[in-house]
């Protein structure tokens, strides 16, 4: 069988929206990953119920702070935090906020680096 | 609900051989396949280098000119890339481990099949 | 009012073999509310993708975590073929399928023997341990491997199982499940495990769902979900799969399931030795991912789904991995569960998430 591959791009402004749509069809959160572009940061949020598996994504330029989903689905924070720390995005109202404490990383935003 | 249901298995322990081996005193067993360590034959070896670029780790070192093939048994990680692929299928791996040592060191096996310690 | 309290548990504590730290606010001998905090061993492997090409960094990616090495090789190799439209050779599939079936069975005893040790149960502990030597005996003889395999690679495996060979691991396998049914009747009968389980994190099936629970902890909570129904590699070869699913919840449910998939494991691979096809084991590698090339995997490991991301940028090296372990996903129910639980109890409860901290922290 093969594997799903559904990647669907949005406006930062639709994320809102959206989540609550799979929160209200009964979908759990996957995963969040950031992967660093020019201009930014893609944001890659992927949600599945049992075999299917839809990936939202969309790019964001860090000057603004992502509205949280973790008050939707819970196991958010950890993938929040981690994505602040690595790659600089803020994200507003993260239900457990560490701040920028959840990893000890030696340079800042490790991940947003390309010379290593 | 039922209480001791091991009591059965640790009596047959009791008059059984251990399951532990008594090393050092017995040699370990290793199977055909077990990974130890890199070695080379330097008569069949061709020095073309490609184990070097293979490595993952960066261990091994062939100098051409010099006619010297070296392999730091510390770095490698066991990983076959070299021995699968050497074209003359001169590396193979040997399953006995790097012996311990006080300092790291490097095996420099020479073409004039003399062997020096670095 | 009850005074309140805040006890530090972790990073080194008995019951856990990594670090893993919680605040627990108490009152009285009761768990109020429970912070965690994991970043003790964070290593940014997946940075490292940008340092090895995509065949050398199945050597990292298999380096993750001791306990699902070959999980997280395969889940890497089935990403970037995916990535680069690679077809796997059938008989490859299956020795994959093979070697990842034994690691779950050698997984599952091993936190067996780990929750037997939590509860103060050192033979059961023992004899757990002692069985799933046999289990890293099998792998040494197939790879030369105990712990890191090196087996799988992007285009198929890097060595072939004889056909004489898989019917011994058979063979081998029948007669550890002898002794294996001794210590499952320990686990599922014995008086001394089941008060120490019984009725231990609580979690109903629509609070797993809202947390988003994976893996055995989710089915032990009454959730049907397991990536091996989707029938992905050789899966789809099975006859009839079916997860194993309990609907008690607590610590005794999640005991149980992960004890019966070690016998699930076992019927998994005697099936798949007698339908393995013959044929070529891998495949040449050319070209590199394309620029752009998005590509997602998942995979049920012994802890649960696994989910890997990865991104080509046209050349050699990735421009992005990422793997999403079980346990991040588990930590958000496991929090839940130790709420309103008596102190003693937290020890166990941490434990059977089965929590993984290197491949969560990667």
């Amino acid at each position: 069988m093969d594997k799903p591959q559904v990647f669907i791009d949005i406006k930062p402004s639709e994320l809102a929206e959206r989540v609550q749509d799979y929160c209200e069809r009964g979908w759990r959160f996957v995963n969040l990953c950031g992967v660093t572009v020019e201009g930014g940061v893609e944001l890659i949020y992927s949600f599945s119920d049992g075999y299917p598996l839809e990936n939202l994504r969309f790019v964001t330029d860090l000057s603004e702070p992502i509205d949280s989903v973790s008050t939707r689905f819970p196991n958010a924070f950890f993938f929040e935090n981690e994505t602040h720390d690595l790659f600089g995005v803020q994200f507003a109202g993260i239900s457990i906020d560490f701040d920028g404490e959840f990893y000890t990383v030696s340079i800042p935003e490790p991940m947003r680096r390309h010379d290593g | 609900m039922s209480s001791f249901g091991l009591a059965k298995m640790s009596l047959r322990n009791l008059f059984r051989k251990p399951a532990t081996k008594g090393y050092p005193a017995v040699p370990a067993v290793f199977t055909e396949r077990s990974k130890g360590t890199v070695r080379n034959d330097m008569d069949t070896c061709i020095l073309c280098g490609i184990c070097q670029k293979r490595c993952p780790t960066n261990a091994i070192v062939v100098d051409k000119p010099g006619g010297t093939w070296t392999v730091n048994d510390f770095d490698c990680i066991q990983c076959l890339s070299c021995v699968r692929s050497c074209p003359k299928k001169s590396l193979t791996m040997d399953p006995q481990y790097a012996a311990p040592a006080g300092e790291m060191s490097a095996v420099t096996l020479c073409k004039t099949n003399e062997d020096a310690q670095e | 009012m009850a005074e309140r309290s805040v006890i530090p548990f972790g990073p080194q504590h008995p019951v856990l073999p990594e670090p893993l730290h919680l605040d627990l606010i108490i009152e009285d001998e009761r768990v109020v509310e429970a912070i965690p905090q994991v970043g003790f061993v964070h290593r940014g492997l997946e940075k490292l993708v940008e340092k090895k090409d995509f065949q050398q960094f199945v050597l990292v990616a298999e380096r993750i975590c001791g306990i699902c090495s070959f999980g997280h090789s395969l889940g890497y190799c089935e990403t970037v073929e995916a990535l680069m439209g690679i077809e796997v050779p059938r008989r490859a599939e299956f020795l994959r399928v093979i070697w990842h079936e034994l690691s779950r069975i050698h997984s599952h005893l091993l936190w067996l023997g780990l929750l037997a040790d939590a509860f103060g149960f050192e033979n059961l502990f023992m004899q757990c341990w002692r069985l799933r030597e046999r289990v890293l005996d099998i792998f040494e003889a197939t790879t030369g491997g105990r712990v890191i395999l090196t087996a799988c690679k992007v285009g198929g495996v890097e060595q072939d199982i004889e056909n004489s060979e898989l019917a011994a691991i058979v063979e081998d396998l029948n007669g550890m499940r002898a002794e294996y049914d001794e210590l499952l009747r320990v686990f599922l009968k014995d008086r001394s495990v089941k008060s120490r389980l019984v009725g231990v994190g609580h979690l109903t099936k629509q609070q797993a769902r809202e947390f988003a629970c994976v893996g055995p902890f989710a089915r032990a909570s009454g959730i049907e979900e397991d990536m091996r129904l989707f029938g992905f590699g050789a899966y789809d070869a099975l006859a009839d799969f079916q997860p194993i699913v309990s609907s008690d919840g607590d610590g005794y449910a999640r005991c149980e399931v992960r004890a019966r998939e070690v016998l699930a494991s076992i019927d998994l691979i005697a099936e798949l030795v007698e339908k393995i096809p013959d044929g070529p084991f891998d495949q040449k590698v050319k070209g590199a991912p394309a620029k752009g090339s998005y590509a997602v995997s998942r995979l049920e490991q012994p802890r649960g789904e696994c989910f890997y991301f990865a991104r080509g940028n046209g050349t050699k090296f990735l421009e992005r991995f990422r793997i999403r372990t079980p346990t991040s996903q588990n930590i958000a129910g496991m929090v839940h569960t130790l709420q309103g639980c008596e102190l003693a109890d937290v020890p166990l409860n941490v434990l059977t998430i089965d929590p993984c901290i290197s491949c969560t922290e990667r």
